[in-house]
């Protein structure tokens, strides 16, 4: 019964791992530049993982929410894990903003095939929600582990520091990807055609909501935005590698974090399971 | 066995008729030999391309007209008992039903009754012209 | 199936369907008994695809209710029922091959020898993604889908649109063997002559409304034309268009035509009555029965 489910999950995967492992592979070719370049002393390879690291989170978080992982610029101090972790946590979500819309593919031409089977419809969307989160999860380890053997390949290991908030860091990150694909899940479960575009837009749009935060605003506005804000995943999402989740106005910790974003998947998959069992065809 | 009907589902008779009409007209002619199989009725509407039950219709038809007998799991037969009587009944439907049919045209064109029985006398002394009743069977 | 065996395999009652202020299925009442092809007529908009999904529950009816064997639609019937909608609902990016891998995981009667038998009866190249198959190959690729599990009831829309003669006629035979196996087989067609073969049953819809409903040998013997020409132009009879078995009276010129359910002898003895040059009663076949119970020509 998974069959279908999988293999769309599988393809999406495949394209991510390599786009993913073409990333790294740019990686490894730049800071072996940099080794025959500089030489073998530590500080100049400190330097080129810096560069590696900057260059394989640039076009990523800093870009879309402004604070990206913070990486020192002293050469000699150690690689948290937390930022790898926040890092295919970002990855993860991508990915699941993308599978998001598979209810809405369903219901794309498709009902008719996926509602004459012998399985309920919660069942069913269950079902292929399930698979999607597999998926997600399975994305999000192969990216961690990606980086580590990146990490391994450029002999940057002993650089690695296990920061004693790791696991909630971890829990976080592996729910942030979920928040985002209830959100796109809800969003889309109802619409036929759009649900590409309205899954891209929903990033652009969580942009703009957290940088609202920032904005001179009446109080009743400033208000508004912030409330919306509570269910905008990019303002529990904090890459930098701290616990603290100090955004703007907002004062959140990492539990209420992790509890926040865990109530954004579960409402947002309620929503598009609701949705989903008042369809038609 | 091949299938020796040919329907035309596009009139406006229907199958069973046609069906019932060709089986008739085969036991008449010897075609259809007293004890002879006929297709089964998954066959027989496989070959012909129409609806099995109405392959059943005409079969049960037929065995209502003494034509063919239906035993549970042998299939359908030419009845052996009383063919004469059958291919009788079933010459003499297929007959009627063409002279009923020529009539029914002659009266459609509006010709009078004396005419049509002319035309009748006509063909009657054409084809039976000098061996009198000889060729005459059943009845 | 499940239910009680003596109700009918299916039964659509009263079944009403409104999109908006557009009623698309107007209070229509089929009962199809196991073992039937029942063909399902009627123009575009008539309410066909519609009474479908409403049937297999994939659009919710307005009024009315849709029973198997005297039970509500419950999922665990499609084991063994297959619905082939109009336009076949496959995915794009999956190939034939791996349609048919999904239905072997789905349905536990999926009959894998069967499947290759009938994709090699349509020539289907099942290494093909089901978006690059041309329409005809995608229609053929859903019987397949909807055969290959041996189903006790089918719901076929439109099953051979974009197939050639030859694939057409295989899904004829496809239809007889199944009903002949006694399985339940609806189907709709633009094809009268289809239905006119496989049919043991037939309905005609048009706008939304049941407008005929029986046996289509039944149809065939009871639906006829009297024909009857005159010396001028056609007379007004009387009592001709209140007479019961008349359905439809068309005069044009010297020839008046009233087309006749039953016997009609009334109907007869009325025209002959005003002297006409000549009167006979012609058959319908199930197109001419269907153009004047659609109102057309």
């Amino acid at each position: 019964m998974f069959y279908k489910e999988f293999l769309r999950v599988r393809n999406f995967f495949v394209v991510f791992a390599l786009v993913m492992m073409a990333i790294g592979l740019v990686v490894l070719l730049f800071s072996g530049h940099a080794k025959v370049s500089i030489g073998d002393d530590s500080p100049s390879t400190a330097q080129a993982e810096h560069a590696a690291t900057a260059d394989k989170f640039g076009p990523g978080p800093s870009q879309v929410h402004g604070t990206g992982i913070v990486i020192s610029n002293e050469p000699n101090e150690p690689f948290p894990i937390s930022a790898l972790l926040a890092f295919a946590g970002l990855v993860a979500a991508i990915f699941a903003t993308g599978i998001g819309c598979g209810l809405a593919c369903e219901n794309n031409g498709h009902l008719e095939i996926a509602w004459t089977r012998p399985a309920s419809r919660v069942g069913y969307a269950a079902r292929l929600m399930a698979v999607d989160i597999a998926g997600i999860l399975a994305i999000f380890a192969f990216t961690v582990l990606l980086c580590l053997g990146v990490i391994y390949a450029v002999g940057l290991q002993h650089y690695l520091a296990l920061d004693p908030k790791v696991g909630a860091v971890l829990a976080r990150f592996l729910v942030y990807p979920l928040a985002w694909y209830g959100i796109v899940c809800g969003l889309t479960a109802s619409v036929r055609g759009r649900a590409g575009a309205i899954a891209g837009f929903s990033w652009l749009g969580a942009a703009i909501l957290l940088a609202l935060l920032d904005l001179k605003m009446p109080p009743v506005l400033h208000a508004i935005v912030k409330t919306l804000n509570y269910v905008n995943p990019l303002l529990y999402g904090n890459f930098a590698s701290g616990d603290e989740a100090s955004r703007h106005i907002v004062q959140i910790g990492l539990p209420i974090s992790i509890a926040a974003l865990s109530a954004i998947a579960v409402v947002g998959i309620a929503a598009a399971l609701t949705q989903w069992r008042a369809l038609e065809a | 066995m091949p299938a020796i009907f040919t329907v035309d589902p596009h009139t406006g008779v229907p199958i069973y008729l046609q069906l019932i009409e060709q089986v008739k007209r085969s036991v008449a002619l010897g075609v259809l030999a007293p004890g002879e199989r006929l297709p089964t009725v998954k066959q027989l509407a496989t070959d012909l391309t129409i609806n099995p039950n109405t392959v059943a219709r005409a079969y049960r038809e037929l065995e209502r007209d003494g034509v063919i007998e239906t035993s549970v799991g042998r299939g359908s037969f030419v009845r052996q008992n009383g063919a004469s009587d059958a291919a009788a009944a079933a010459v003499n439907d297929v007959a009627s039903s063409a002279v009923d049919a020529a009539v029914r045209e002659a009266k459609s064109f509006g010709l009078k009754k004396s005419h049509v029985r002319e035309i009748f006398q006509q063909a009657l002394e054409r084809w039976y012209a000098s061996d009198g009743d000889v060729k005459e069977r059943g009845n | 199936m499940a239910g009680h065996p003596e109700a009918p395999a299916i039964e659509i009652a009263a079944l009403t369907k409104r999109y908006g202020a557009t009623t698309a299925v107007d209070d229509v009442s089929i009962a199809i008994p196991e073992g039937t092809i029942f063909g399902l007529l009627g123009t575009n908009g008539a309410g066909k695809t519609t009474t479908f999904k409403c049937a297999m529950g994939l659009a919710r009816p307005s009024a009315g209710s849709v029973r198997f064997h005297g039970q509500a639609l419950q999922p665990k019937m499609f084991e063994s029922m297959s619905y082939m909608p109009e336009r076949p609902a496959l995915y794009d990016w999956m190939t034939g091959m791996q349609h048919l891998e999904a239905a072997r995981r789905t349905f536990a009667q999926y009959d894998r020898a069967r499947a290759r038998e009938l994709a090699d009866l349509f020539a289907l190249d099942l290494r093909k993604r089901a978006g690059k198959l041309s329409k005809g190959q995608q229609s053929a690729l859903g019987l397949v889908l909807a055969f290959s599990i041996r189903p006790q009831v089918l719901v076929l829309d439109e099953p051979s649109s974009g197939l050639d003669p030859l694939h057409q006629r295989h899904v004829l035979d496809l239809m007889i063997d199944a009903a002949a196996g006694g399985a339940t087989v609806v189907f709709s067609s633009h094809q009268i002559g289809q239905v006119e073969r496989a049919a043991e049953r037939v309905a005609i819809l048009h706008r939304g409304k049941l407008v005929l409903e029986g046996v289509v040998e039944d149809l065939k013997a009871q639906e006829k034309i009297v024909e009857a020409t005159f010396e001028t132009d056609a007379p007004t009879i009387a009592g001709l268009e209140a007479n019961a078995s008349v359905r439809h009276l068309m005069r044009q010129g010297r020839l008046l035509r009233a087309y006749i359910r039953g016997t009609g002898d009334g109907v007869v003895a009325a025209i002959q009555a005003a002297a006409p040059t000549s009167v006979r009663i012609l058959d319908q076949n199930l197109e001419d029965i269907f153009l004047v119970a659609v109102g057309g020509n």
